[in-house]
């Protein structure tokens, strides 16, 4: 593919790269969604998250649960991670 | 091939940097500016808005890496409105 | 390896990869035209094709997606359609794709009719 595919591909590992040790939200196809910091991540977007918590949709919605351990999270149910 | 023809993902390229509306096998949407993608077209957005039907469900300031998996249809140009 | 073992590997490995992956339908023929697309989802939109790719991925314009009731995911509401413009669609997430010369959405012939003669 052309050279401007290849710029874009490293746009989204340098994407992951940064984001390790930072705030995230990660939401969940079922509308799940935590918010914790980011311990790993890999190509399948298998997740482990410190110090989560978790939501239905919103953080404003009410807390469900707070993890103060590690959590992971399967990467095939991740709908995205986004910064804070 | 004819050579008038436009590639999907040459369309998709070209648009890094600007606003792009993506939307979901779900009723779920998302709004805001490509930063790239990868070969699954895996999706990297910034200043994110976050639909579910035409409901705005969450903004979100930074990077957002959205999964592919359930991404149906792409709109260069982002939402109307 | 001897002769006769490689043929027989070569043969396996042709059996183990299948039928060489060829398009069963050639999209050429309807570029330019108005068609009719189906997502995995539930999703409908038509619109007049202007490119795609060998992992079937579409380029529509014109494109318009036909909104479904709030209740009811099934039902497509002909009359509310929203205007999407030039899309790429994935693939990966299509599901029927059809030429839309020579066919139209009707109304559901199952529904009740409204007067007691059942006209």
């Amino acid at each position: 593919m052309s050279s401007a595919t290849e710029s874009t591909t490293k746009a989204s590992e340098q994407f992951l790269s940064n984001i390790i040790g930072k705030s995230v939200s990660v939401k969940l196809h079922s509308g799940m969604l935590f918010q914790g910091t980011l311990e790993s991540i890999d190509g399948f977007m298998n997740i482990a998250l410190n110090n989560a918590t978790e939501h239905y949709e919103t953080a404003e919605n009410g807390l469900l649960h707070r993890y103060d351990g590690d959590v992971f999270v399967r990467g095939t149910q991740v709908l995205y991670i986004s910064e804070a | 091939m004819s050579a008038a023809e436009i590639l999907p993902l040459e369309i998709i390229d070209k648009t890094v940097g600007q606003p792009i509306w993506v939307m979901l096998t779900s009723h779920r949407e998302f709004t805001g500016t490509l930063v790239g993608f990868d070969d699954f077209v895996n999706i990297v957005l910034e200043d994110v808005v976050e639909y579910d039907r035409d409901h705005e469900v969450k903004r979100h300031a930074g990077k957002m890496l959205l999964s592919g998996n359930n991404i149906s249809m792409l709109v260069p140009g982002g939402k109307p409105e | 390896m001897s002769e006769s073992e490689k043929q027989t590997h070569n043969q396996q490995k042709k059996k183990f990869e299948g039928p060489k992956r060829e398009a069963i339908v050639d999209l050429s023929k309807y570029q330019d035209e108005k068609i009719r697309v189906k997502l995995m989802g539930g999703r409908l939109v038509t619109g007049i094709l202007k490119g795609y790719d060998q992992l079937m991925n579409l380029v529509l314009d014109e494109t318009v997606e036909y909104m479904r009731d709030e209740e009811d995911d099934t039902i497509i509401l002909k009359e509310k359609t929203r205007n999407l413009g030039l899309v790429v669609i994935r693939g990966t997430m299509l599901l029927t794709l059809s030429p839309l010369s020579g066919a139209e959405i009707i109304s559901n012939p199952y529904e009740p009719y409204d007067n007691e003669e059942g006209f």
